[in-house]
């Protein structure tokens, strides 16, 4: 009965070893994939993927031409899924996303309403300069990405999986811009930022798109593939010594407790929300898989809190006034709280 | 193959003994340093004897046990295991592997991750050492500890003074005797003895009383015998003593002889007596009224009639008025009455006390003054009375008895002089105690610096001084001089740009060989200082020059000579008078501040003639 104990859990181990190495494996394939095509960006294309694999959505923020177009569309290429791009504009409707009923004659000559799924109803979307629509239309995405469905004239429309909304927006340009509802930011799991290539990223970047060479990028791994990789993620053992400090850091962005530091009592409003520590922890997990390891640790979460957290903060008018980003905020938090509870 | 974190625990265990070493040995440490600071304490307290040797040796061992107590609680503290294991982590770059799996091995049923991770630690273990997450080091506070037992070991060897508790004897502060300038001292001395000798003269014997304490004074200053304080409270002594009189009173005295002069102006015989009292000369009046006395017996029956009628006239009673003095003596007595009520109901009030004593003296001194003005009053009427025996013994035709009564005004007249002139007499005394009092003041006050510097100006007022200022002086050549010669006058010398030579044509032989310094005269002198012998053998003629009689020399030419030639011209001394009256008169007009007051008079005290 004993040995019969030990051969379980021994199967159970060499069973979590190959699926850890075979997490590895697909996503470092992914990766190389898609570094044929973007150049640089590695961290980002490492958070988005991040995203993928965790089941979350990305919100991706830098200035117009730095690829995020691109890296998108190339993701949807090497995952082998259905890849549909929104741009937003002020005049774009919800139904221009979600779809909508229209009258259709079929061979009898009867008439019916038939619904016409809209872009919505693909595995990746980009929602290109979500901030240009405006807050009824974003909030039509609401539903979608949180419940991964659509309900339009009380009929519900699942959305097929795995579904990734790539939202991009435009730090410069706010003229005529609508910013995202907290409510709707909250709902992203990531934040990123993407900074200006540098020298030797340009060169790269000028000599694939102003020659001949014409890299293309192919399907490596499959949206099975992705949702079986979900569910590895899952199992992924969290310590709770790891899981408490993902929550000393959660409660950190908030004014007024006890891990507070001296910036958010003076600059943040309000902190952020549960989905936060989830963030935290669903990337965490993400890394400690990527780095072979079978538990997340508290660097990982150091490690993914500023795109898990940077846009779940609300400044106040002071730090509105002085300039001050959540980034910053974010980084006195990490420096000061301590990793040993109590 | 797992051991289900066995190894973990045992290098947990290895890691939290070192830790536990460390810290017990920081702790112990630090209580060492509190043991070694009692333990300076009590062998300070021991060897100035204030505590016994048991007491020291008791309290040593008790605090003795300090360091060793406190390093064994640090010892047996708590020590976390998360904590340790986290360390480990931390000091060897784990990601939390052992913190982690030390946490999945206690799980019941672990599941195939939380194995795989246990596992994974494992083969990670064998890189990990307990001494590099808990190396043993020297404890933080070594150092202080070491400086204190240095400190504790100088102290055991240092001696202290025990034997005999020492006393110290609180000497009584002695006053600072006071040092006063000898040449200031006799200059003072100088200016009182004059004093005296014009006291004598105005038959003031409060004033040559006064001058001669006051010689006194000076010679005990000169041997250095006085303080401060009681300089100061012997001359508030002699002031309250002698220099009681009051002017005022005076004054009013001599208005009313001026009015009985006005009205023996009308009488031809009696119109120089008028005159004198007119303008206060009361010695000519006693003089005049002595000739008037000697020839009444010639004076014709008519002219006898009609200076009795002028002398009943004149002798008429002159009541002065007393209001003015009664309400001045009425105020302190108001004051007195209300400040007596007043400390009765609170007796401890010192502003109370201080307030009636200042009014009583006020009120003696107005009583004083009234009593002086009464008996001069007195002293008027005799006069009075005197003039109307004189005019009705001439309306009797009893020309002896007039000329007695008339001799007796005479006498009255020179009292009131003799009184007018003491009065002055204390008036100047008063003022010159009052410069005396200033300089003393000064004096003692100044220190150093501003001793030195009523030196300094003490020269240049007698025309001595040195300049301030930096200039170079002219003349630095050699060579015998012959003929007419130059002197130069140093007036002042406090300009900056050095000292003001005024040249002066005298007929003195030419000045010598003489090498100047850079900031004065040259202080070399010729070797054939007499000049060349008279050349007997020339031609010469006798020739007797008479004398000019003329206007003589002018104030400037005065002023330079007495620089040249000291203060004892006749000539000097009138310009000094006019020059000295013409100041007191602006300083008594004027609204001079008392510093430039007091340079003012001592200026003129140093130039005066001697």
């Amino acid at each position: 009965m004993c040995h019969q104990e030990s051969e379980d859990s021994m199967t159970d181990r060499k069973d979590a070893e190959a699926q850890v190495d075979a997490f590895k494996g697909d996503v470092i394939r992914l990766e190389q994939e898609v570094a044929k095509v973007i150049v640089g960006n590695e961290e980002i294309v490492k958070g988005v993927i991040t995203c993928l694999l965790a089941g979350g959505h990305v919100l991706l923020e830098g200035v117009p031409g730095l690829g995020k177009t691109m890296l998108v569309r190339t993701l949807a290429q090497c995952v082998d899924l259905r890849f549909s791009r929104i741009q937003f504009t002020p005049d774009l409707m919800p139904a221009d996303i979600l779809g909508t009923n229209m009258i259709v004659e079929d061979e009898h000559g009867k008439r019916h309403f038939e619904f016409q799924r809209g872009p919505i109803f693909s595995n990746i979307i980009l929602a290109d300069e979500i901030n240009r629509a405006t807050p009824k239309t974003q909030s039509a995405l609401l539903e979608a990405m949180q419940e991964h469905h659509v309900t339009i004239a009380k009929t519900t429309y699942d959305l097929d999986e795995p579904f990734l909304v790539l939202a991009t927006q435009n730090p410069l340009e706010m003229e005529g811009t609508y910013p995202l509802p907290e409510a709707q930011l909250d709902r992203f799991l990531f934040k990123l930022t993407i900074e200006f290539p540098s020298r030797e990223d340009l060169h790269s970047i000028l000599e694939r798109t102003t020659t001949d060479e014409n890299p293309q990028s192919k399907k490596v791994i499959t949206g099975e593939r992705i949702l079986a990789m979900r569910d590895t993620l899952r199992r992924v053992p969290v310590a709770h010594h790891v899981q408490d400090y993902a929550i000393r850091l959660l409660q950190a962005t908030h004014p007024n407790t006890a891990e507070t530091a001296n910036s958010t009592q003076k600059y943040v409003r309000f902190g952020a929300s549960p989905r936060g520590a989830q963030a935290l922890l669903l990337g965490a997990k993400v890394l400690a898989l990527l780095d072979g390891r079978y538990s997340a640790s508290i660097s990982d979460i150091r490690e993914v809190a500023l795109a898990a957290l940077r846009h779940r903060l609300i400044l106040n008018f002071e730090g509105e006034a002085e300039g001050i980003t959540t980034d910053r905020v974010l980084k006195e938090i990490l420096e000061k709280l301590p990793e040993q509870a109590g | 193959m797992i051991d289900n974190g066995k190894t973990i625990n045992s290098l947990l265990r290895r890691t939290r003994v070192r830790l536990r070493f460390q810290r017990a040995l920081d702790v112990a440490t630090r209580g060492a340093i509190i043991w070694s600071l009692s333990a300076t304490l009590l062998i300070f307290l021991l060897k100035i004897r204030a505590i016994e040797d048991a007491v020291f040796f008791f309290s040593l061992a008790m605090t003795a046990a300090l360091p060793l107590v406190a390093g064994f609680v640090a010892a047996f503290q708590k020590l976390p295991s998360l904590y340790v294991a986290q360390l480990l982590d931390g000091t060897h770059g784990l990601h939390d592997r052992i913190a982690t799996s030390q946490e999945f091995s206690q799980a019941k049923q672990p599941t195939g991750f939380m194995q795989a991770q246990i596992a994974e630690t494992q083969f990670h273990l064998n890189e990990v050492s307990a001494s590099r997450a808990a190396p043993f080091r020297w404890p933080r506070d070594l150092g202080i500890l070491l400086l204190l037992f240095v400190a504790l070991a100088t102290l055991t060897v240092l001696r202290f003074p025990t034997s005999n508790p020492r006393i110290i004897v609180a000497r009584a502060e002695k006053p600072s005797v006071l040092r006063i300038d000898p040449r200031i001292l006799a200059e003072q001395k100088e200016i009182f003895s004059e004093l005296q000798r014009d006291a004598e003269l105005a038959k003031s014997p409060e004033v040559r009383a006064l001058a001669r304490e006051l010689n006194k004074i000076f010679s005990q200053l000169q041997r250095k015998e006085l303080s401060r304080k009681e300089l100061f409270s012997k001359l508030a002594r002699l002031q309250r003593k002698y220099l009681r009189g009051e002017q005022a009173d005076f004054d009013e005295l001599m208005k009313q002889l001026k009015k009985m002069g006005a009205r023996l102006e009308k009488n031809r015989q009696t119109k120089q007596i008028a005159k004198a009292l007119k303008s206060g000369d009361l010695d000519t009046a006693k003089k005049e009224l002595q000739k008037l006395s000697a020839k009444l017996d010639k004076l014709a029956r008519k002219d006898q009639r009609r200076l009795a009628k002028s002398l009943r006239k004149a002798a008429q009673p002159q009541v002065a008025p007393r209001k003015a003095l009664d309400k001045q003596i009425a105020k302190p007595k108001k004051r007195i009455r209300r400040l007596r009520k007043k400390l009765k109901s609170k007796p401890k009030n010192q502003l109370a006390k201080r307030r009636l004593r200042r009014n009583k003296r006020q009120l003696q001194r107005l009583n004083r003054r009234q009593q002086q003005r009464d008996a001069q009053q007195r002293q008027l009427q005799r006069l009075n009375r005197e003039l109307q025996q004189a005019a009705q013994n001439l309306l009797n035709k009893l020309s002896p008895e007039a000329r007695r009564a008339l001799e007796r005004a005479a006498q009255q007249m020179s009292k009131f002089s003799q009184q007018r002139n003491r009065l002055r007499s204390e008036k100047k005394a008063k003022a010159q105690m009052a410069d005396l009092k200033e300089l003393l003041r000064r004096l003692s006050q100044g220190g150093k610096d501003k001793s030195g510097k009523l030196k300094d100006f003490r020269l240049r007022a007698g025309g001595k001084g040195k300049g301030k200022g930096k200039g170079k002086g002219k003349g630095k050549g050699k060579g015998k001089g012959k003929g007419k010669g130059k002197k130069s006058l140093v007036l002042g010398g406090s300009g900056n740009g050095g000292k003001l030579l005024i040249p002066i044509p005298t007929t003195a032989p030419g000045t010598g060989q003489g090498k100047a310094p850079q900031d004065g005269q040259g202080t070399g002198a010729d070797g054939n200082i007499k000049g060349d012998p008279t050349a007997l053998k020339g031609k010469k003629r006798q020739v007797f020059v008479r004398g000019k009689a003329g206007k003589g020399p002018t104030r400037s030419q005065v002023i330079v000579g007495a620089a040249d030639r000291g203060f004892s011209n006749q000539n000097y001394r009138k310009v000094y008078t006019d020059y000295s009256r013409i100041v007191e008169e602006v300083l008594k007009r004027e609204d001079v501040p008392l510093g430039y007051r007091y340079y003012v008079k001592r200026y003129f005290q140093l130039i005066k003639p001697r």
